[in-house]
Formats: C-alpha cells, structure tokens, sequence
C-alpha cells in the first residue's frame, strides 16, 4: 500500500530540550573550568638516613649552611608577628611583620618588599658556599627551632627553600621537632 | 503617520548561530576540563621563582598515586576529601589525624596494585610522591609532623613534592 506523504510542508523541529541541556553543560563547565595558573612545585627527595627511626648519620668534615628561621614577638597582637631568617651567624634578616595581605596590590608589594629580603639570604647562601669553594657536597640546612621556630609560616620556608636554589644548592635538609608523641588516650604514635 | 505592523505573521528565529556558539562553547570547556585538580583545595600558595611546573605525566602509573596532602592555615589537613585537625589541643583529636594520616600513605605505598609495576626500590623506598599542598600561612610544624610520617621506615615515601606558585611579573615597557 503506498504511503500518501505530504509534500510542500516544513517539519519543525524542537530544539528548545536541546538548548536547555547544552546551556546546563556550558554552566556546568564554566563552574568547574580552572584556568592553568603559575601554579609550580619544589621536587625533593627526603634523606633517607634522618627522621624518626633513622641509622646514625655519617659524620663528614664538610659544613652545611645552615638557616636558620625564628617566629618572633609572638606574644604580641598577630599584626606584629614576624619571621627572623638567619644565615649562619652573619647574616639576618627580618622579614615584614603581619599575616600576608589578600588584596592584589598590597600582596604585590609585600612580594617586591620580600624578594629584596630574600635577595640578601640568597647573597649570603652564595658567600658562605663560595668559602667552602663551591663544594657540590655541602647541603643547606633550614633548622626552624622550637619553640618559637615550630611558629614559622610555611610560606618563608619555602621561600628559604627558594633562596637556595636561586644559590645554587639543591640539596637541602630540614631539622625541627618531631611530632609529638600520642596513644589514643594521649600518648604513644603508633610508628615510634 | 501611523506605522503598520504586521500581525498574524510568525517571526522565525535561526537558532544555528547559536547552536554552533554552544557546541563550540562545550567543546571547549570539556578539552579544558582538568579533573586532576579536584583533590587540591583552593589555597593560598607561597612563592618561589625556582620551582618546576607542577604536571604529571598522566600515562605514568606511579605519578597517578601521588598522595596529596592539603595543609589549610588553621594547621587542618584535607586527605582525599576528609578534614583532619592537626592542630587540635585534644590529644586525641590530633591522633586521630595524624592517624589517618599514616594509614592513607599506607594505603598508597602498599604494593599491591599495579600489575607489572614495582612500587618499591630495591632498598624499599616507596616511588610514590607525596604533594604537600600547603598555605604559606600554615605552621610550619604541621608540614614538618607530615614529612616526618612519610620519612619513617615502614612508610618509606621520600619523594616529597611541595606546591608553590611563581609570581607573575609583568615585562617593564621596552624591555
């Protein structure tokens, strides 16, 4: 039987489903796009002869630089806490006081002011390696004792770490305190 | 004078433009569309001109296992989505987070997984990385209690990666 079909008429089709679920898919990637920032990472390795259960360390006649990072006036309002970085027993350097500031502007200047601070530990990272002749043996040191060192921001750590590596070393140790000890009614951690 | 509009006349709109947008606009986003970050928090990173990007290399099996720890400027620790308080004054608060802790770099470093592929070196070392994604405003002693878990012998995770971010800085005019 032959199908009668019409002839001269436009089918329409409803694109508004369609509409809808690609503007969902748009929102929906929008919300979860993240643009590739200047996000970046330092690669370390851990020494595998320190931490909590280590062997003994091998002792050698070659001095690491050591840095040394103290939190200061810390019984103070937090806007006058400051981190001192000292190289050896030459070189400190205090870096501005208060948390770091959110805004744009004010956090670009806290930068600058900071990167001319670092420029002088790199200085003195580079000094105290050239007396020893460039020996590609000496490790930095970054020692953040406690009480007060256990307070530094991670922050100026790593910008320590950073200072390092602007020198020229690239292996670098860091020695605090351990974790504190704990049992599950306040005391003894399981690995130790 | 009076205009004449027409009525009873139906206005069709051509939708194709703006079809093309939304397709164009969905491919897009779906290219750009980086799953791999979704176990970071959104933090405030400290600076540091000599790092190296940070990018895995998504066929790497061992890089696809990096344990990521967040570290939030309250001393907090976000592991796979869980909150932990590292900074907690009860002592069994902080246990239990340091707790979780050793019991996810376990669970990552156990070598049980990946058919042909050694997680171990032969000295033991876990090939593991761990990232600590941590806020410049964090104690520093929260990321030293997390490097000294990882650098104890049964865990044995010694390739520590730390997230931080390079300032962007604008070419001075005619440089």
């Amino acid at each position: 039987m032959a199908r009668n079909i019409e002839q001269g008429e436009e089918t329409q089709l409803n694109m508004t489903p369609m509409i809808d679920v690609c503007f969902q898919l748009i929102v929906f990637f929008m919300l979860t796009l993240k643009f590739p920032s200047a996000s970046s990472r330092f690669e370390s390795q851990l020494p595998k002869d320190r931490g909590p259960a280590s062997s003994p360390a091998v002792l050698t006649p070659i001095q690491d630089i050591s840095v040394k990072l103290f939190r200061k006036d810390t019984e103070k309002d937090k806007t006058q806490h400051f981190t001192r970085v000292r190289v050896g027993e030459t070189t400190t350097v205090d870096l501005p006081r208060g948390p770091w500031p959110l805004t744009g502007d004010e956090e670009e200047a806290r930068r600058v002011a900071e990167d001319k601070l670092f420029a002088q530990v790199t200085d003195a990272i580079k000094a105290a390696w050239s007396h020893q002749q460039n020996n590609p043996e000496v490790k930095g040191e970054i020692k953040t004792p406690p009480p007060t060192g256990q307070l530094v921001p991670h922050g100026d750590v790593m910008r320590v770490l950073d200072a390092f590596v602007a020198a020229g070393i690239s292996a670098v140790n860091f020695e605090g305190a351990p974790p504190p000890l704990l049992t599950k009614e306040g005391g003894g951690w399981d690995l130790r | 004078m009076a205009v004449k509009v027409a009525t009873g006349e139906d206005t069709i709109l051509n939708m194709t433009p703006m079809i093309d947008i939304c397709f164009n606009l969905v491919i897009f986003f779906m290219l750009t569309l980086d799953l791999s970050s979704k176990e970071y928090e959104q933090l405030t990173l400290a600076f540091a001109d000599h790092a190296v990007e940070d990018k895995d290399d998504p066929a790497d099996p061992i890089a696809s296992r990096k344990l990521i720890v967040n570290v939030l400027p309250d001393g907090n620790i976000v592991l796979k989505g869980n909150k932990w308080n590292l900074s907690s004054q009860d002592p069994k608060e902080q246990y239990a987070a340091l707790k979780a802790l050793q019991s996810e770099m376990a669970l990552v470093t156990a070598d049980d997984g990946l058919a042909g592929v050694k997680l171990r070196e032969p000295d033991m070392a876990s090939k593991i990385p761990m990232q600590i994604h941590g806020d410049r405003a964090a104690n520093w002693r929260y990321v030293q209690w997390i490097i000294a878990t990882a650098s104890h012998p049964k865990i044995a995770m010694y390739k520590v990666f730390f997230s931080v971010k390079k300032p962007i800085v604008e070419d001075a005019p005619g440089s």
